[in-house]
């Protein structure tokens, strides 16, 4: 009678001596590539390859997509009409709504304790900017309203009127404002534009198709009159029924009544300052010309 | 041109005059992660959002327990302060202890990295230790000339674009409120222009009517007098309409004669009667 010595002794030698796995002596397991099927070969050869007689069918030459062979086709046929003019060229918006924003405040990526503006945004990975994409910006959208219970100092590009309420409702101050592309992307990626070495630049004005939206009140422009913004806040309190909080007997006083310069794209920092990340150093000009130039 | 350096950022409070340093620690504190100058503020959340807030840490804290082989206990309410915004910065890859500064004088040095551009870059990676005088990284005055001439070019002030905005806004105003005031002038005009209209088309009706019936009448006369049907084109026939039309003119002139002798009876009747 024989017995094994042991239960898988047999694999597990073999697994021990077998030499260590490497990409040198690995190879699909058997059955799992199929051979590509080799079309017109052997008794096959003056056949047609399943292809069909003649014509465009056999020969893969078909006409583009919408050709009617000659005839007028019909996506040329009906008139066009301008809706999607100019598509390719429109700014973009990404839309942060306000139960996301509630949500990377509840996880701790957003710090509501000081302002939120789209470094912040952008460096929770609430949001993804692309500027090369013809991206502005975020849009604050007025989805998850009812839950959004923070109160923040957020600055945003656009803004709905819904969004705009549930934010002062309790207690926080929202602005939208402009930034060009170039700004844009100075303001989504710090780190990469100081590690470039050059001054920070003026923050430029909206176009004259942007500008009425800016210096509106109702949109908490950041180019709007700040008594009519006070103003506007009382009349959306009362439209939407609710008391606006006294901002300014706040303990967070100081941090809500934070707001950028127009021409100023990151807080504490004013154009024409150069960042240098491994001194740890601002470097500031004295020139009056340079000077004159950063401030206006 | 010469440049202040204020003192590092740590010291920042003193030095940037009328910016406070937790701003500026704001932007930086995801990218250094060496320097801690993440505001080690205890959040002050606000009461409206404590019960939301509180249900979604405690299933933070109670997962984090459960890992540990812990009991979920009453201490929830206490981690809030634990709940504080934590970043996770990407390492600033630069190689500090050995950096890379080419050799200008070089032959081999490629030509890009000889550029001002490159110095710029070579400033921001390395510092001091590049060996870039910091004034260069500022445009020159000719530089900032260019820079503002481009300026006053493709970006007019506020004040200017909004002026143009309000003089579109006007002229556009000024076209609609014109072109509204002309459909109104001639809309009070549709209703007697309607009228007239329908009038003339009344009237051209009525004389095609009259004009069918007086030649349905005259052929008829025609067959009578003739005793047979006449061409209306035939000479007779119209020798026959030029001899009724005279007498119809003879007729209306005798009519009117009398008409007017009865009025002149008439209006020297009535002055006797009254007299």
């Amino acid at each position: 009678m024989s017995f094994p010595k042991k239960p898988g002794g047999k694999a597990l030698d073999v697994l021990q001596n077998l030499p260590r796995i490497t990409l040198a002596n690995l190879r699909p397991e058997p059955g799992a590539r199929q051979t590509d099927k080799r079309r017109g070969r052997g008794q096959h050869g003056g056949n047609r390859s399943g292809r069909g007689h003649k014509g465009e069918r056999q020969r893969g030459n078909r006409p583009r997509l919408g050709f009617e062979g000659g005839q007028t086709p019909f996506y040329l046929a009906i008139p066009k009409y301008g809706f999607n003019e100019g598509h390719s060229r429109r700014p973009q918006y990404h839309p942060l709504t306000l139960k996301r924003l509630q949500y990377l405040i509840d996880l701790g990526r957003v710090d509501p304790t000081q302002p939120i503006d789209l470094t912040q945004l952008v460096n929770a990975r609430g949001v993804t900017i692309q500027p090369l994409k013809r991206d502005y910006g975020v849009q604050l959208v007025d989805e998850g309203a009812d839950i959004f219970a923070a109160k923040i100092n957020i600055e945003v590009q656009r803004a709905t009127e819904g969004a705009i309420a549930a934010i002062e409702r309790n207690g926080g101050v929202i602005t939208t404002s402009f930034y060009d592309p170039i700004s844009l992307d100075i303001l989504i990626k710090p780190v990469p534009f100081f590690v470039r070495g050059q001054p920070i630049p003026k923050r430029m004005l909206p176009g004259e198709d942007m500008l009425p939206y800016y210096t509106s009140a109702d949109n908490r422009g950041y180019l709007a009159d700040p008594d009519k913004i006070q103003q506007a806040r009382l009349a959306l309190a009362q439209k939407y029924g609710y008391i606006l909080p006294d901002i300014s007997k706040d303990e967070l006083y100081h941090m809500l009544a934070m707001r950028k310069d127009i021409r100023q794209i990151f807080f504490g920092l004013s154009p024409g300052w150069v960042v240098n990340m491994p001194e740890k150093k601002i470097l500031k000009p004295t020139d009056e010309k340079l000077l004159k130039y950063y401030r206006s | 041109m010469c440049v202040s350096v204020s003192a590092t950022l740590s010291c920042m409070a003193t030095t940037s005059g009328h910016h406070q340093p937790q701003q500026e620690a704001q932007i930086l504190q995801g990218a250094v992660p060496a320097c801690n100058i993440n505001s080690s503020l205890p959040p002050s959340f606000p009461s409206g959002s404590f019960g939301f807030l509180l249900s979604t840490c405690y299933l933070s804290v109670s997962r984090f327990h459960m890992r540990n082989t812990h009991t979920v206990s009453h201490k929830a309410c206490k981690s809030v302060s634990a709940l504080q915004t934590s970043y996770n910065p990407k390492p600033l890859k630069l190689n500090l202890q050995n950096p890379y500064i080419p050799d200008k004088d070089s032959e081999k040095t490629p030509e890009w990295q000889k550029t001002a551009r490159y110095d710029k870059k070579l400033f921001g990676r390395y510092g001091s230790a590049s060996g870039i005088d910091p004034a260069s990284l500022w445009p020159t005055h000719e530089e900032l000339e260019k820079i503002i001439a481009e300026e006053n070019q493709w970006h007019p002030p506020l004040e200017v674009m909004l002026k143009n905005i309000e003089a579109r806004e006007k002229e556009g105003n000024e076209k609609r409120l014109a072109r509204e005031k002309l459909i109104a002038a001639n809309m009070a005009k549709m209703p007697k222009m309607i009228a007239d209209w329908r009038r003339e088309k009344r009237e051209t009706k009525q004389k095609l009517k009259e004009e069918k019936a007086r030649r349905t009448r005259l052929l008829a006369e025609a067959r009578e007098r003739f005793g047979y049907a006449v061409d209306p084109r035939s000479p007779k026939f119209l020798e026959m309409v030029a001899e009724i039309e005279k007498e119809e003119k003879k007729k209306k002139k005798l009519m009117k004669r009398r008409l007017r002798e009865e009025q002149a009876t008439g209006s020297d009747a009535p002055p006797a009667a009254s007299s």
